[in-house]
C-alpha cells in the first residue's frame, strides 16, 4: 500500500489484499496523513486483489470523511471482482466509480 | 490440533451430547414390548410366557412394516426438506401415511382371521397355541394404528415437533402398561387383553401426534398424491435394509422357537423370549448408536467428507464398544436377577440365567454391526447393509444353533448372537475384499462409497480455533494451494475472501460464548465447481441472517460466489459455499 500526497489530494495506491490484516494497517497509515486541508481522495485500485468487508468499511470511513466536508472521493481502476463486490453490496449506490 | 483431530472432535463431542438423547427415545419405543413380557411373565405364568415368545415374529414382522414406511419415507423425506420441496414432503407424507392404512388392514385382518391358524402352525400345547391365537388376534388389531404412530413420530421429529414426539412416546408407553396391568388385574382376557393394551396405546399415541397439524408452521400436510406409485417404490426402496433387518429377526424367532421346541420343549422357548425382551432393551444402546451414525454420515455423505465419515466410524466404534461392553459385564453378573423378573426359580431360571450370560457377550459386537449397517444404509449402499441384515439378523444365528447344538448344548443358541455378529464382520471384510481388492485394516477401508458418484477432490483442509490470526494466516495461504491443484488464481481468489468472511463471521459471533471451540474448514473440487465447507461446534450462528442485519461479510461473499447455504445440525453450523 502507499499513500501520496499531493497538496489537498490523497492518493491512496491499494495493492494485494486489502483485507482484516491489511485495513487496520492502511486506516492507521490513512489516519496519519490525512489532515484538516484534505479535501480530495483518490483510491487507486490497479494492483488491488480484493477487498473484504474490513477494507470495505476503511474505504467508506474515509468516503464519510469526505462527505462531511463536502471533499470528493473516487475509486479509480477497479478489477472485475472488486467491481462486482462494490456492486452486490450497494456501495457503487454512495461511492464515485471510475 | 490438526484436521483429522478437529473432525474426530467435532463427531465425539455430536456423540456425548445427543447418545443419552437417541438412546433414550429408543428405549422408549421397544419399552412396551418389554413391559408387556414382564406383565406376561408375573401376572399370566409360563404358558402365556412361552405364547408371548411364539407370537412376537408376527409383533416383529409389523415393526419391519412400520420401519419400511417409516425409515425409508424419512429418508426420502429429508431429501424434500433438503431442497426445500414442501410439495414433495407432503406427497412423500402422504404416501405414506395412506399405504400404512391400507397395508396395515390387510396384515391386520390376515392376523385377526388366521389367528387360530397360525397358533397351531407355532406349536405347543393346545393351551398355548390358544393363548398364541388370542394374542395374535389382538396384534391384527393394533396394526393400523401400530403403523400410522411410528410414521407419525419419526416424521414429527422431523417437522422439528420434538415435544409432541416425546409427549407422543411417553403417552404410549404409559398408556400400555396401565392397560396391560388393568387388564392382567381386573379382567381374564389374558393374551388378547396384552394385545389390546398396545393397540390402545397406540390409537392413543396416534391422536396426540394429530395435535400437530393444529401448527401453522408445520411442513407435514396430507396432499393429494401424485406420483404415488414410484414415490412408494423409492420409500421401500430407502426402507429395504431396515425391513431385512427386521425380517431376519422375524425368520430368527420362528425357526429358533420350532427348533427348540423340537430339541428341548417349552422351557427353551421360554428362555429365548427371556432373551428376546432383553435384547429389546438393550438393542437401544446399539440402535442409538447406528441411528447417530446414520445421521451424521448422511449430511457428511452429501458433502463426499471422508475424514468427517472416518472420524464418525472410528469414534462410534470406540465409544460404542466401550459402552456396550460395560452393559454387557453387568448383564453378565446382574444375569440372575434379571432372569428371576421373568423366572421365578427352579432349572428354567438357570437356564435363562446361562442364556443371558452367553448373551451379554453379544452386545459389543452388536453395537458394531449396528453402527457398520446404519453407515452403510445411510451412504446407499444397499448391497452392505443388506448383507449384514441378513446375516448377523437370522442366517448365522440359525446355521449355528441348528448345526451346534444339537451335538453341543443350547449353549450354542445362547451363544450364536456373538458368533453371528463376528462372522457377519468377517463376512463384510470378504465382500470388500472381492470389491476394492484388499482386506480392510483401518475404519476408513470400511467405507465404501457406492458406484458411479461423483469425484470429490480434495484441495485443502484446515482446522482453526477461536483465534481470528489463524484464520487469516489460512485465508492468506490458500490460494497458493489452489492454484497448485491447476485451478485459475481468479477462483482461489474468491475463495480466500469467502474463507476470511465466513471463518472470521464464526469467530466473532459463534464462538462468542468465551469456551474453546473449533472449526473446520474444508475446500474440495467437485466437477467445475469449487466447494468451501465450514463446519463449527459453536452456538447457532446463520450467516444468512446476518445479511438482514446489514452485515457487509455475507454481501462480499455473496457476490463472489455462485450459491452459498447453511443448516444448523446435530448442533454443528455447516456452511457450504459454491465457487
Amino acid at each position: 500500500m502507499s499513500i501520496t500526497k499531493n497538496a489537498n489530494k490523497l492518493t491512496i495506491a491499494v495493492e494485494g489484499k486489502l483485507d482484516r490484516t491489511s485495513a487496520p494497517e492502511l486506516e492507521a497509515k490513512i489516519n496519519e496523513v490525512m489532515t484538516e486541508d484534505i479535501n480530495e481522495v483518490e483510491f487507486d485500485l490497479a494492483k488491488a486483489v480484493y477487498i473484504s468487508s474490513a477494507g470495505l468499511r476503511v474505504i467508506v470511513g474515509v468516503q464519510k470523511k469526505m462527505s462531511k466536508i463536502e471533499g470528493t472521493m473516487v475509486i479509480t481502476n477497479i478489477p472485475e471482482l472488486i467491481l462486482e463486490i462494490f456492486t452486490e453490496t450497494g456501495l457503487s449506490e454512495i461511492l464515485t466509480l471510475r | 490440533m490438526n484436521k483429522m483431530q478437529t473432525s474426530e472432535y467435532l463427531v465425539g463431542k455430536v456423540l456425548r451430547s445427543h447418545i443419552a438423547v437417541t438412546i433414550m427415545v429408543t428405549l422408549t419405543a421397544t419399552l412396551s414390548i418389554v413391559i408387556n413380557g414382564l406383565v406376561v411373565a408375573q401376572g399370566l405364568g409360563a404358558d402365556a410366557l412361552v405364547s408371548f415368545g411364539l407370537a412376537t415374529p408376527m409383533l416383529i414382522l409389523l415393526s419391519a412394516i412400520a420401519g419400511v414406511f417409516s425409515n425409508g419415507g424419512s429418508i426420502r423425506c429429508a431429501r424434500y426438506i433438503g431442497v426445500n420441496d414442501i410439495e414433495g414432503v407432503r406427497r412423500n407424507f402422504s404416501t405414506v401415511f395412506f399405504a400404512s392404512i391400507v397395508v396395515g388392514a390387510i396384515y391386520g385382518l390376515a392376523l385377526f382371521f388366521g389367528a387360530d391358524l397360525l397358533g397351531d402352525a407355532f406349536g405347543g400345547t393346545p393351551e398355548i397355541r390358544g393363548l398364541t391365537a388370542d394374542y395374535i388376534r389382538a396384534i391384527g388389531l393394533t396394526a393400523i394404528p401400530m403403523l400410522l404412530a411410528q410414521d407419525l413420530l419419526n416424521y414429527l421429529r422431523m417437522d422439528n415437533n420434538q415435544i409432541l414426539t416425546t409427549i407422543g412416546i411417553v403417552a404410549t408407553v404409559v398408556v400400555n402398561t396401565v392397560f396391560a396391568l388393568y387388564s392382567v388385574a381386573f379382567t381374564d382376557l389374558g393374551m388378547f387383553g396384552i394385545g389390546m393394551a398396545m393397540c390402545i396405546s397406540n390409537i392413543v399415541g396416534v391422536i396426540i401426534c394429530m395435535f400437530h397439524f393444529l401448527r401453522k408452521d408445520r411442513m407435514l400436510g396430507i396432499a393429494k398424491p401424485n406420483e404415488v406409485k414410484t414415490e412408494l417404490v423409492s420409500i421401500c426402496m430407502a426402507g429395504l435394509p431396515t425391513a431385512i433387518n427386521r425380517g431376519s429377526q422375524t425368520l430368527k424367532n420362528f425357526v429358533l422357537n420350532s427348533f427348540l421346541l423340537s430339541i428341548a420343549g417349552t422351557a427353551a422357548v421360554m428362555t429365548l423370549s427371556v432373551q428376546t425382551n432383553v435384547y429389546q432393551f438393550l438393542i437401544a444402546i446399539s440402535t442409538g448408536f447406528g441411528i447417530l451414525v446414520a445421521m451424521l454420515c448422511g449430511m457428511f455423505y452429501g458433502e463426499r467428507d471422508t475424514d468427517a465419515i472416518r472420524a464418525t466410524l472410528r469414534k462410534s466404534c470406540s465409544f460404542g464398544f466401550l459402552l456396550s461392553a460395560a452393559v454387557g459385564v453387568i448383564l453378565f453378573i446382574f444375569a440372575e436377577p434379571i432372569a428371576m423378573m421373568f423366572i421365578k426359580s427352579g432349572g428354567d431360571l438357570d437356564m435363562a440365567t446361562t442364556c443371558l450370560r452367553l448373551f451379554a457377550f453379544s452386545q459389543p459386537t452388536s453395537t458394531l454391526c449396528l453402527i457398520l449397517l446404519y453407515m452403510y444404509q445411510s451412504m446407499g449402499n444397499l448391497l452392505l447393509s443388506n448383507v449384514i441384515s441378513l446375516t448377523r439378523g437370522a442366517l448365522y444365528v440359525i446355521l449355528f444353533s441348528v448345526a451346534f447344538a444339537p451335538v453341543f448344548g443350547l449353549e450354542m443358541v445362547w451363544l450364536s448372537a456373538v458368533v453371528a455378529d463376528i462372522l457377519s464382520i468377517l463376512t463384510i471384510i470378504v465382500v470388500l475384499r472381492i470389491k476394492t481388492g484388499k482386506f480392510p485394516r483401518r475404519a476408513e477401508d470400511f467405507i465404501m462409497f457406492p458406484k458411479g458418484e461423483s469425484k470429490v477432490e480434495d484441495i485443502f483442509n484446515a482446522s482453526v480455533s477461536n483465534n481470528i490470526n489463524e484464520v487469516m494466516n489460512i485465508s492468506r495461504s490458500v490460494e497458493e494451494k489452489i492454484v497448485e491443484h491447476g485451478i485459475d488464481r481468479e477462483k482461489a481468489q474468491r475463495v480466500a475472501l469467502c474463507i476470511e468472511e465466513m471463518a472470521c463471521n464464526v469467530v466473532d459471533h459463534a464462538f462468542s460464548d468465551g469456551k474453546t471451540h473449533f472449526m473446520d474448514i474444508r475446500v474440495m473440487k467437485i466437477g467445475d465447481d469449487l466447494v468451501f465447507r465450514l463446519r463449527d461446534d459453536g452456538k447457532r450462528f446463520n450467516p444468512l441472517n446476518a445479511e438482514l442485519e446489514g452485515h457487509l461479510g455475507i454481501k462480499v461473499v455473496k457476490a463472489t460466489c455462485k450459491s452459498i447455504d447453511y443448516r444448523y445440525s446435530v448442533h454443528l453450523n455447516n456452511t457450504r459455499v459454491v465457487i
